[in-house]
């Protein structure tokens, strides 16, 4: 039996560990209190927690600006925790909250996502995100939420229940090693494609980049973006659709690999376009190309454009599942993350490059200032060509068609 | 004879570094460009982005998981492995097929089914359920091999000690085990490595949450980064090959063929 | 002593209780996900254009992968026999056991930096000259790949159950005037069917069910139906998940008609 000196030092030794662990917040919000509380009780009960954020990490740049720059700040700066959990897909984490939900799981470990709008969509639907929430964090009043890029997401009202991370545009990658004029039209593409066999490709749809060229193609036929407002029209798409599939069909025996198959995700078309077997790529992200360079993938030769007729922008947005424990917290990161400060370090190319969210005129003039002193990188549109070109996307009633019928038509090899 | 060893050991080489040398040196490679067969710039910017991203601590997950599932699997697998390689008996051919047939159930189909009862029993993103989930495809393994291993045993030594008044123990220890242990290890070498290479299990029943060297490294490996994916790659055949000449000594012997 | 014979097989209760837990558990709800809809989802997969070609497929690669496997396997198996007590017998041996350890993705991976038309078997031959072997019509580098990590798995196999006997009667064999071919015949291929066959099953079991190589390594459509499961399951679109569970059941079940086939089952020996 350990003697009574013994059983001492243990209950000091573990009073001391537990009186460490009292740095977490004894404070705790009612997940309905936590929109109406001011901001500053809310980070009081963040402080001391963990958010785990689950996160594609398939490019180390993006993971390095939260790795290094964001953790250690929501750290130092509101004590919380962040720790990036890496996904494949982020169809994953929705599915993985479904069948949380479903069984009623309320306890949940994931409790802040980082989603594109078809992912969000399903989720808002299916109940599965905590909110309305973005509305009451204070970084919010620098974004227009009038502005249709930040108030829906793939034909959802946003309504509060994803916070604006990120700013995307459809960009062109191209190498000028061995293409001098861009292809700025999708005439001027289809010549390319003919002069050059097997120097093209794009991602297969569903992949959410091969789905958007789509998009940028059907707007040329149809005679420009304004042409296509509005929710999915069968009439419409029955005059269309012929003429989409007959111009893409025209460029197949052309494409990479005679057209047989095509590139499963953006991803790996970048890594075509990095080992030069095809000499054009596309992407979301404005940043890319310059990211890319810097970190040697791509040849340095490489540069982007846009359609002189404009490609879709849009938004990301950061999400807290319903089942969060740790839903202050969360906030916390989601409003650090829109803040002036982490969006100006985000946009720093040497960093990540990536365009602010925030809405340039309402924000304070020292802030404006040093957005305009930011430089782009390399290969990196400025933010006046990038804006003068921006369109806003399809509707997506639209893409269950096109994404079904292009695989119907288009997606075996040629029999 | 000796030629011939070295002419085979030779080709074995070949074959071998054709698959692992385009990802060692993609994995230093930080710019290689076609046409050149050498990379124009080594770095270590791969594999330091892959430290950065916690591959010390998956891979103490994985080694954890990896090592209780081969135990677990060579315990509840041994007597089955015995019975099965040694004997027919009724219901044989019956209980052969149930215990095989969960190696064919596809890892997707096992992970999603094992998820949502997990979930209701507490076991879902907990390093005991992943486990669990990986004695699906990995006691098909372990009993599939003790019981070839069984299969060339004469179980007639057993009985002559046993005659001889040994106990059920000793039996074991002193007569079986030191015939069948090759076939052991390889069974427990096996499943070790089933469970350390699964991916899709421990991502849908960890959740996440346990993060094992394939859940970390596949999620890397999808940025159609070739230089991060080989030194994800690499980070991830380091531990496992480092054992090889420890793990090959104890196979090398009669377990391979031997003088039997 | 006890008179008459227990039932032998009380040995294999623990492990069968333990995956009728699991296995059976997972079977059931993977079954119950796929009747969520009703028999809406079995439906659209069995009336879908994709289904015939996407067996079809998966069955040309996976039997092909599984046969030139375990062709390959027992041939290094005899082969690395023949010398094993050399110096060089042993270096082979333990470098038989590199593709054990390394994951089917890993080795994927690689055979697209081998074999792509940007990779490294084109630039050692001067650049253009490697036809489409990657992401090609006939699985070529998905073939290879399931070949290089799974003929070695079999030759352990095999060599373990080459052990003991078998040595001894080939040399009876031998010196009783059989040829080399006749000893093969009936001594040593006997002695390593079972191996062969349980060898053969399982990687035909992992062809067939797989996604992450295919993907990587395949075409868009036909695609391989792990990789269409896989598809289902990550579809935006949530009331296709009980579609993904009805393809996974089916690569089940087609898995299982092979085993039988194969006869895995087996007689005892």
């Amino acid at each position: 039996m350990a003697s009574p000196r013994t059983l001492r030092l243990v209950a000091v030794v573990l009073g001391c560990l537990a009186g460490c662990k009292q740095t977490a917040s004894v404070v705790a919000i009612d997940d309905a209190q936590l929109t109406q509380v001011p901001f500053s009780k809310v980070t009081e009960a963040a402080r001391g927690r963990s958010v785990r954020w689950f996160f594609w990490s398939g490019d180390g740049t993006i993971n390095k600006y939260v790795d290094d720059y964001v953790t250690p700040m929501v750290a130092s700066r509101y004590g919380v925790r962040l720790e990036r959990v890496p996904i494949d897909d982020p169809a994953l984490a929705i599915n993985r909250l479904l069948a949380e939900k479903k069984a009623g799981q309320l306890r949940g470990q994931v409790d802040l996502v980082w989603l594109n709008g078809e992912n969000f969509r399903t989720g808002k639907m299916a109940g599965l995100f905590f909110g309305p929430f973005s509305r009451s964090l204070p970084s919010t009043r620098f974004v227009d939420l009038e502005s249709p890029a930040i108030a829906t997401d793939f034909g959802v009202a946003t309504d509060g229940f994803e916070s604006p991370w990120n700013r995307a545009q459809f960009v062109f990658i191209y190498d000028t090693a061995h293409i001098s004029l861009p292809p700025s039209t999708i005439e001027a593409l289809s010549e390319f494609i003919e002069q050059h066999p097997g120097r093209f490709t794009y991602p297969a749809p569903p992949d959410f980049t091969g789905s958007a060229f789509l998009r940028h193609v059907l707007y040329a036929v149809a005679g420009g973006p304004q042409a296509l407002a509005g929710p999915f029209d069968e009439a419409r798409w029955a005059e269309l659709s012929p003429r989409l599939f007959a111009l893409l069909a025209k460029w197949r025996p052309n494409l990479w690999h005679g057209g047989e198959t095509y590139p499963e995700s953006s991803s790996r078309l970048h890594q075509l376009y990095a080992q030069s077997e095809v000499w054009l790529s596309m992407s979301y992200g404005p940043e890319t190309a310059s990211t890319r360079i810097a970190e040697g993938q791509f040849p340095p030769t490489t540069r982007t454009f846009v359609l002189d007729q404009g490609t879709i922008a849009n938004t990301n947005f950061v999400a807290i599942p319903f089942n969060s424990q740790h839903k202050a917290a969360a906030m916390v990161v989601a409003n650090f993350l829109l803040s002036p400060e982490a969006q100006l370090k985000k946009q720093d190319p040497s960093v990540w490059g990536t365009i602010s969210v925030l809405d340039h005129s309402r924000l304070p003039d020292e802030w404006q200032a040093r957005f305009d002193a930011q430089r782009q990188g390399v290969a990196t549109l400025p933010p006046e060509v990038l804006n003068a070109h921006a369109v806003a996307e399809l509707d997506p009633s639209w893409l269950e068609r096109l994404e079904a019928d292009w695989v119907r038509e288009l997606a075996h090899a040629p029999r | 004879m000796k030629a011939r060893g070295l002419m085979v050991a030779l080709l074995a080489f070949v074959a071998i570094a054709a698959v692992l040398l385009p990802l060692a040196l993609w994995s230093v490679a930080q710019q290689w460009f076609p046409p050149a067969l050498w990379p124009q710039k080594f770095g270590l910017r791969g594999l330091r982005e892959v430290a950065r991203s916690g591959a010390v601590s998956a891979t103490i997950a994985s080694a954890l998981v990896a090592s209780a599932v081969a135990l677990l699997s060579a315990v509840i697998a041994y007597p089955a492995g015995r019975a099965l390689g040694l004997a027919t008996f009724r219901g044989h051919v019956a209980m052969r097929t149930w215990l095989i047939a969960p190696a064919l159930l596809p890892p997707m189909a096992a992970a999603l089914g094992l998820h949502s009862g997990f979930i209701r029993l507490g076991l879902a993103d907990t390093t005991l359920g992943v486990v669990l989930s990986h004695l699906v495809p990995a006691l098909p393994y372990a009993v599939s091999v003790i019981a070839a291993t069984f299969s060339g045993f004469d179980a007639r030594y057993e009985t002559v000690a046993r005659n001889l008044g040994a106990s059920r123990l000793r039996v074991l220890t002193a007569v079986t085990l030191p015939l069948i242990w090759p076939g052991l290890l390889v069974a427990v070498l096996f499943t070790f490595l089933v469970s350390w290479s699964q991916y899709a299990l421990t991502l849908i029943v960890g959740g996440g949450v346990v993060i094992t060297l394939p859940v970390l490294l596949f999620g890397l490996a999808s940025g159609g980064d070739l230089h991060l994916t080989a030194a994800a790659c690499v980070a991830f055949l380091v531990p496992v090959l480092l054992l090889l000449p420890v793990t090959a000594r104890a196979l090398t012997g009669s377990a391979l063929g031997g003088r039997g | 002593m006890r008179r008459g014979k227990a039932w032998g097989g009380f040995g294999t209760v623990p492990a069968a209780l333990v995956l009728l837990l699991l296995f059976g558990g997972a079977l059931t709800q993977a079954l119950s996900t796929s009747f969520e809809d009703g028999t809406r989802a079995w439906g659209r997969v069995f009336a879908s254009d994709e289904l015939f070609e996407s067996l079809a497929l998966t069955w040309r690669v996976a039997l092909l992968s599984s046969s030139v496997a375990a062709a390959l396997g027992l041939a290094l198996a005899l082969v690395v026999r023949r010398v094993f007590a050399t110096f060089g017998g042993r270096v082979a041996r333990v470098l038989l056991q590199v593709p054990l350890s390394m994951p089917h993705l890993v080795v994927a991976i690689s055979t697209l930096m081998l074999l792509s038309q940007s990779g490294l078997l084109d630039r050692l031959l001067g650049g253009n000259a490697v036809p489409a072997l990657t992401n090609d019509a006939f699985s070529v580098g998905i073939i290879f790949t399931y070949v290089w990590k799974e003929a070695p798995f079999v030759a352990v196999l095999v060599l373990s159950a080459l052990r003991g006997e078998t040595l001894k009667l080939e040399e009876v064999a031998r010196n009783l005037g059989a040829s080399p071919w006749l000893v093969f015949r009936d001594v040593t291929l006997p002695a390593a069917l079972p191996a062969l066959r349980i060898g053969a099953a399982l990687v035909f079991a992992y062809a067939f069910g797989a996604f992450e190589v295919p993907r990587l390594l395949g075409q868009t459509r036909p695609s391989m139906l792990g990789v269409w499961s896989f598809r289902l399951y990550t579809d935006v679109d949530l009331s296709r998940r009980p579609e993904a569970m009805v393809v996974a059941l089916l690569i089940f079940a087609s898995v299982g008609v092979a085993a039988l086939a194969l006869n895995v089952k087996g007689r005892a020996r």
